[in-house]
Parts: structure tokens; sequence; C-alpha cells
């Protein structure tokens, strides 16, 4: 599930819209869902399962916020094992992606308030660093707009960044990242839209002007 | 972006090493933690006088207003505890809707007789505020116990609507003990321990409802 913005290229008319389910994510989504439901009820090879299928987009979460594979890891870990210690209270039929998002964000936020703080190193993101060569120009213009967009997202409410990332990186709905923030949906989509904004002000500040 | 693949193996020998409840085990948990906490809430009650207390009243009036308090309870509960198809967690605003609906409902609902029949007595309600807070004290800590570490979201309001919910079971008692309706007396007996709950479960849903790293 991807999410794009729509717009005539003024603030006013832009929102956020959730592009149609593809097949495939939402069998995936439903091999999961009964993956939980089987280890709930005792079966205990089904973790296996809910590993495989959760495992990478946790990683990847985790490894953008931290900055740090070994701490990724680890987190992914907790994450996996906080829902089979809670496996009891998994309900047939619900969405397991959120939840384990916001089990997740909330080991964050209690890391965060243990006080690690992780820069990212070179070494950090070993075999996970970008393996293609492009062009030096791109490199440049690419580091560039990475860099603005970094900053830009620093600069925003953690509430306001970490929706736009649920939606933009890690393919959460609309109605899942709400649930992983614990708030409505169109509390996501506003904050969603204004990081959008405040993106699209800090990459083009003469488009966003007019 | 991919995890190493030894983290999959450690991951699935932390679990084997930690048993964890099935759904059965932990519903009958549930079950049976519940009824021993309704049995307690009951003996309490039977211990402080039970109906006789509030013989003063219309049989049919203190029934009516129990029935009352038990839909505002498990309204509170059907809005605030109940996951439905989503284990994530509810939005704050519904639990603070809750937390905010259960004290003004209960002062409607409860001042709503007065002057429907004779009190028999004046008192502050202190004693409604005791009871009250002993038997959904017992309940909010049940609740928290049963929920530790499940509530990855907005855990302090969680909480909050614990207490809230476990105040408005506990008024049913209450209600059945207490034959005053008065709003002053509502006030003290009868809403601020939905108050005092609603803080107390805030409170503690910070340390205990949330998962935290092991």
């Amino acid at each position: 599930v991807g999410v794009v913005s729509v717009g005539a290229g003024c603030a006013e008319q832009s929102d956020w819209v959730e592009a149609a389910e593809t097949p495939a994510v939402r069998d995936a989504r439903a091999t999961l869902n009964s993956a939980m439901d089987r280890y709930a009820t005792g079966d205990e090879a089904a973790f296996s399962e809910v590993y495989d299928l959760l495992a990478p987009r946790l990683y990847a979460f985790f490894l953008r916020q931290t900055k740090n594979a070994t701490r990724a890891e680890d987190l992914v870990q907790q994450t996996l094992l906080q829902m089979h210690c809670a496996r009891d209270i998994y309900v047939t039929g619900a969405d397991v992606v959120p939840w384990a998002f916001a089990i997740g964000r909330r080991l964050l936020i209690d890391g965060y308030r243990r006080g690690w703080r992780e820069v990212l190193g070179a070494e950090d993101l070993g075999q996970d660093r970008i393996s293609s060569e492009p062009r030096p120009d791109e490199m440049v213009e690419a580091k560039q707009v990475a860099a603005s967009m970094a900053r830009v997202l620093a600069s925003l409410p953690d509430a306001q960044r970490t929706a736009f990332e649920l939606l933009k990186h890690d393919g959460l709905s609309l109605k899942e990242a709400a649930e992983v923030l614990g708030t409505t949906v169109n509390a996501v989509k506003l904050r969603a839209h204004r990081t959008y904004e405040a993106l699209r002000a800090a990459l083009d500040p003469g488009e966003h002007k007019s | 972006m991919m995890p190493s693949p030894a983290l999959k193996e450690r991951v699935l020998s932390a679990a084997r090493a930690q048993p964890a409840r099935t759904r059965a085990q932990g519903r009958l948990r549930a079950i049976v933690v519940y009824a021993a906490a309704l049995a307690t809430a009951f003996a309490a009650f039977e211990a402080w006088g039970g109906l006789e207390h509030s013989a003063g009243r219309p049989f049919a009036y203190t029934l009516s207003i129990a029935l009352g308090a038990g839909v505002i309870a498990a309204l509170a509960t059907r809005f605030s505890m109940w996951r439905g198809n989503s284990i994530a967690g509810l939005p704050a605003r519904a639990l603070l809707a809750v937390v905010l609906a259960a004290p003004i409902a209960t002062l409607v609902w409860t001042s709503a007789w007065h002057g429907s029949y004779f009190e028999p007595f004046t008192r502050v309600g202190y004693r409604c505020l005791a009871q009250s807070l002993t038997t959904g004290g017992a309940l909010l800590l049940v609740t928290l116990s049963l929920r530790k570490r499940t509530h990855p979201t907005n855990p302090v309001v969680v909480g909050a609507a614990m207490g809230a919910v476990a105040a408005a079971w506990s008024d049913i008692f209450v209600v059945l003990w207490c034959p005053l309706t008065n709003v002053p007396h509502a006030m003290v007996g009868h809403v601020l321990p939905i108050l005092v709950l609603s803080g107390i479960g805030a409170l503690l849903g910070r340390w205990f409802l949330a998962p935290v790293a092991r």
C-alpha cells in the first residue's frame, strides 16, 4: 500500500489519499494475520512464519530510526518477544502489522527516554549501504535533497514525522498508521499532509510560494 | 534491508525459553481473576451492610438506579476496553471521552432520582467514596495486571479509562448500598471515586501498561 499526494499545486487542494491495496499486499497481510492467529492458539511453529513476514519491515523501520544495525536488530528481537508474550490477547482477524509497529515505536520511545542516542556511522549500516554507484552529479543532487529532507523531518514534531514515515517508508495504510500512533485516520492525514507541505516548501520554495 | 540471518534463531530460541500463555489460557485466567474479583466485591458489599443499608428507599428504585449504573459501566467498558479487531490500541480521543463521560453520566443519572423519594438520612458521602475506592481499586489492579505490558499506544490514557471503568462497575455495588441521590452526596460518594481512580489509573498505566525493553 502506498500513499500518494495529489493536488493542483496549492496547499489547499492537496490531500493524502491511499493507493489501492494490491492483491500481493492483501495476501501478505492475510498470511501474517493467519500465522499470528495460529500462534495465539498454541501452534508454536507459526512464530517462525510471523518472523519471516514481519522482521524485515521492522528492521527497516528501526534502522531508519536508530541508524544503528545492532540496535535495530535488538529492537526487532524485543518487539517480537513482546508479541510472543502477549500472544494471548491477539484477536482473530486483527491486523498484526500496526500492533507490531506500535510495540516497536513504544520500545523506541522507551529507549530514547533511557538516554540512548545514536549517530549514523559508516560501519553501522554495513551490508545495507547502497551498493550501486550513481553518477557524481546525481550523487551530489541526491545528497543535497536527502540532507534537506532529513533537516526538515528532524525539525518536525515526532508525531508528525512518524506519521509521514510510517506511510511513506514503511508502507502502512492510513488506518494502520492511526492504530500505531493511537489516533484517528484524519489526524494521521493531517500530520502527513503538514509534513509533505513542509518538505515541499523546503525543497522547492519558489513553487510553494506561488 | 534485511536483518542478519542469525537474528531469527536468536528470536525463536528466546521465545522458546520464555513460555507464553495461549489465547485459551489467557481467557481462562481472565475469567478466573474477574470471578474472584466479583466474589470479593460481593463479600465486601455484604460486610458493609448489603441491601439492608438502602432499605429506606423503595427497592424498585434501588434496582433501577443500579441498572442504570450497570448500563453506564457496560458502555464505558465497550468504548474503552473492547479491542474489536484492533489490538494496537484505541485513539486517545475515544478513551478521553470515556474518562470524561463516565463521571458526568453517573452524576446526571444518580441525581436525577433526587426528590422522587424521601431520603432516609443525610451523609456527605465519605463511606460511599471509601467503598467505591476499595472495590474499584481492586478491580483496577486486577485489570492492570491482566493487561500488563500490552498497551503500546496511549498507556496513560488507557490507564485513566481503566480507572473510570473500574469505578463505574464498583458504583453498582455502591448504589445498591447507598440510599442517597442528592447532588452534593453524589459528587463526593459516586463521582469523586471515578475521578480519583482515573487519576490513579493514569499514573499506574504509565508504568504497567506500556511494553518495555527486557
